[in-house]
């Protein structure tokens, strides 16, 4: 996995490229609450290159949209593949997170 | 019907080895890329499960994965010698709740049950056994040979 932060204006648009499993997850968690907690109140999370997430990876995700919207912020999540898409859709996350299908309308929405 | 079998240490740094196994026979197998995808995930899950619960923590352990190609399905089984674990004693996340009183674990198993076509847990001869089996289209098991 790989995790790059790109900051457009107030928005910290984060590009997970690879698998989000049992092994990246903490890593992911880690990068994630260090962004928060340096003050990040907009985030987008560009899953584009993202082609793997397991239940850890899940963990992971709601460990950080939690924290971030209980103190205000947002979090949008963009460019789900196949094989994301269907684990949100199973696990009800499709409908719980802010989910878009591009870049340009989660940072609308963000 | 044919068996292959990997031995692998219970660590979760093993699991791309697992993965990996697992990606190969199923290509023997002649599963198509998202069938294989969703075996891959939920053997993760089981994988994981064994490494933080089959164990006592500090003592080694050992996952066994056998593979099995038969004619219409493939069967992969994790098996363990730890402690005995009963996924149907686990309750079911309750996905209706909204995201603030959503609990963050508890997906796994849920997960397993719904990425393949069968679930099976036994307890052998001292051993966990899980099998997770994927039925294959009539057209996919033809081609793939023993």
């Amino acid at each position: 996995m790989n995790i790059e932060i790109t900051q457009q204006a107030d928005i910290s648009i984060v590009t997970v490229t690879g698998k989000l499993d049992a092994l990246t997850a903490p890593e992911y968690e880690r990068r994630l609450g260090r962004l928060i907690e340096e003050g990040a109140q907009r985030i987008v999370v560009d899953f584009g290159p993202l082609v793997y997430v397991s239940s850890a990876g899940l963990r992971a995700l709601l460990n950080t949209t939690k924290p971030l919207q209980a103190r205000g912020g947002r979090i949008v999540y963009a460019n789900l593949q196949e094989p994301v898409r269907e684990v949100f859709e199973m696990t009800a996350l499709l409908t719980l997170f802010r989910v878009h299908d591009s870049l340009a309308d989660a940072l609308a929405d963000v | 019907m044919t068996t292959v079998t990997l031995r692998l240490p219970a660590n979760l740094e093993e699991l791309p080895a697992a993965q990996d196994f697992l990606a190969r026979q199923a290509e023997l197998g002649g599963l198509d890329p998202r069938t294989s995808g969703r075996l891959a995930l939920a053997l993760e899950e089981v994988f994981v499960n064994v490494c933080h619960y089959a164990y006592p923590a500090g003592t080694p352990g050992e996952i066994e994965l056998r593979a099995t190609r038969d004619p219409g399905r493939f069967l992969l089984d994790v098996i363990d010698d730890g402690v005995e674990v009963d996924p149907q004693g686990i309750q079911e996340p309750d996905l209706d709740l909204p995201l603030e009183r959503r609990a963050v674990g508890g997906l796994g198993w849920f997960m397993i049950r719904r990425l393949v076509s069968e679930l099976h847990c036994r307890r052998e001869r001292g051993r966990n056994r899980v099998s997770l089996v994927m039925d294959l289209p009539a057209d996919a098991s033809a081609s793939a040979g023993g």
